[in-house]
């Protein structure tokens, strides 16, 4: 039972830890962008001529859904793991 | 009113009625009357849960402050989308194995004293019937520009639909008015944005070229800061909208409502997919709105912007789009409001009245018929209210909600589920004091206390709409020196309730 919790939880934390940092820098740099780099944020870009934040801003909507895909598929894998564990109780 | 829009009210009336006609037949237990006994699929839940989610003022809301203030609208609607992430990471999965209709049932595993799920259970409908009543009051106006009703029956109409299919639906007629919602809301919505995209030959250089002619800000209307101007500002409405869904009890109580924790992420996945499309649709309407509107005319219609895309809708499709629009529009808020009012119900009656009065003592029967008289009177209550606030500052209610839910509901949360040192105690005190942290940091910002034309007639002490980025940190903060300074509880077994809440393994299991 302890082998496999430990297991579990390691790869739990191992996948989770890296992604909530990256996450946070990743959602709160548009606004504090906008707090320290204003000027830079604003440069018009290729797409349509749309400002940087705009393009930024759709990559967060993206970016929600694909790390949202990668969560539930590894929790698949980590619910196979408590599985085991609820049969060895 | 004219045919076509009776028309289409007496239909979603009539269709809804039957749902919960139908629902009421099956309501003869409060599993099924609190979490539609857990039968909804991963994919159901999710159209439910963006039925609950998507309030008008996100609907008509968003579509005009893009319309009128660009990018700053869109600020809005990454952070209630992004809001999911953190729904999903840390609260979907641990209320669904810890409690079985409420957020007092989470609480009270691990702290089982009856105030605890007195606190929950009274920061669920403060929380709720706060959100409630600004939702009816706009919606009121809301109708009776879009119909010509006035504002008492509007309100009345829509306070006396959501009690109906709330005192006799229960959970079950709730969930499928919510899915019937967001397919009307999603296909209305898809409609316009396509016409819109249509008018301007596919192209999306051509509309932003002609958005920039429509809007007095011209090349401005794509630079952040029209709304608003202080970044700071920005940073904490983000944070509060990102941190403020997972505080929300009318949507985490629907975590209840599947059977596992697969269907739990399959619902967080659906609702977060339809919600992204939806305020992809919502960019598309504001511009279009700007572009074939026009500035001008949206504000004379009305200032707040909150026309645009009913007017869009005149413009591009004549009177019967218009019709179906509004349809939209006020399910949208039946939806809504029903949602807030089986939350609160659930809080009332299943926490205060099954536990905490009756001892967890009365009977399935006594239980549902509770259920079915608190509906009832919440429902009628907050109407009352409704119809007397007509004039009552509604942002500042909105942002109320959110605010506390994020700085005194989501604390508390999160630390039960997650932190080994949390104690009763430190629960208390942070709950109560971001209570009051946000109560007091909005009454002296810019909603009550404005020179001109505020409650209070001053310069606003705190210059921030959004006091989220204080009264979040407060409310974290209180409750960990809370626990720190009492001290903890020597018999708990944390590993147990941390294994339970996040793989649904209970110790019994164990044990054995």
């Amino acid at each position: 039972m302890n082998d496999i919790y430990l297991e579990w939880s390691k790869s739990r934390k191992k996948f989770m830890v890296p992604l909530l940092i990256i996450l946070f820098l990743f959602y709160f740099s548009l606004p504090l962008s906008l707090f320290f780099f204003p000027e830079y944020i604003n440069t018009p870009t290729v797409i349509w001529n749309l400002p940087l934040i705009w393009v930024y801003a759709f990559l967060q909507l993206i970016m929600t859904l694909v790390i949202m895909h990668l969560y539930t598929r590894k929790a698949k894998k980590l619910d196979e793991i408590v599985e085991k564990m609820r049969k060895e109780k | 009113m004219n045919l076509t829009y009776f028309l289409f009210f007496i239909c979603i009336v009539i269709c809804t009625l039957i749902i919960t006609y139908w629902a009421a037949k099956r309501n003869k237990t409060t599993y099924e009357y609190y979490a539609a006994s857990g039968s909804l699929t991963g994919f159901q839940n999710g159209l439910a849960i963006a039925g609950d989610y998507i309030s008008a003022a996100s609907f008509l809301g968003i579509v005009g402050t893009i319309a009128i203030s660009g990018f700053d609208g869109f600020i809005y609607s990454i952070g209630f989308l992004a809001s999911y992430l953190v729904v999903l990471f840390f609260v979907a999965e641990p209320i669904h194995h810890l409690g079985k209709y409420s957020l007092g049932d989470v609480i009270a595993t691990r702290f089982p004293e009856k105030k605890m799920r007195l606190l929950m259970a009274s920061s669920t409908l403060i929380i709720s019937v706060f959100y409630m009543i600004p939702q009816l009051v706009a919606s009121g106006l809301l109708i009776k520009l879009l119909l010509n009703l006035d504002y008492s029956t509007s309100v009345f109409i829509i306070g006396t639909l959501m009690t109906i299919y709330v005192v006799f639906g229960g959970m079950v007629a709730t969930s499928w008015v919510q899915i019937i919602k967001t397919v009307l809301l999603l296909s209305g919505t898809f409609l316009l944005a396509l016409t819109v995209f249509s008018k301007f030959n596919w192209s999306i250089f051509d509309l932003i070229e002609e958005v920039k002619l429509g809007t007095p800000l011209g090349d401005q209307f794509f630079i952040p800061g029209q709304l608003l101007s202080n970044p700071l500002e920005v940073i904490s409405l983000y944070l509060a909208l990102i941190l403020g869904t997972a505080g929300l009890p009318h949507i985490l109580i629907r975590f209840y409502t599947v059977k596992n924790a697969l269907e739990v992420r399959k619902s967080v996945l659906t609702a977060s997919w339809i919600i992204g499309i939806f305020y992809l649709m919502t960019l598309m309407l504001g511009l279009g709105t700007t572009a074939i509107i026009g500035y001008e005319t949206l504000i004379s219609a009305d200032s707040t912007g909150n026309l645009a895309a009913p007017l869009l809708a005149e413009a591009l499709g004549g009177d019967f789009l218009l019709a179906f629009i509004s349809a939209v529009a006020f399910t949208t808020v039946v939806a809504v409001v029903a949602g807030l009012v089986i939350s609160s119900t659930t809080a009332f009656s299943h926490d205060i009245y099954h536990h905490i009065i009756k001892k967890g003592k009365s009977t399935e029967k006594e239980q549902l018929r509770a259920a079915q008289y608190s509906a009832f009177l919440i429902g009628i209550i907050s109407t009352l209210f409704a119809l007397g606030l007509k004039n009552i500052n509604v942002t500042f209610l909105v942002s109320l909600t959110f605010i506390v839910a994020a700085s005194s509901n989501l604390p508390v949360i999160v630390l039960t589920i997650y932190w080994r040192r949390f104690t009763q105690s430190g629960a208390i005190i942070g709950m109560v004091t971001g209570l009051l942290a946000s109560i007091i940091l909005l009454t002296i910002g810019p909603h009550i206390m404005d020179p001109i034309n505020g409650w209070i007639q001053k310069e606003p002490l705190i210059n921030l709409l959004n006091p989220g980025i204080i009264s979040i940190p407060i409310g974290f903060l209180s409750a960990i020196i809370g626990s720190l300074l009492t001290k903890p509880d020597k018999n708990f077994d944390f590993e147990a309730f941390y294994l339970k809440s996040q793989t649904g393994i209970s110790k019994d299991e164990v044990i054995k």
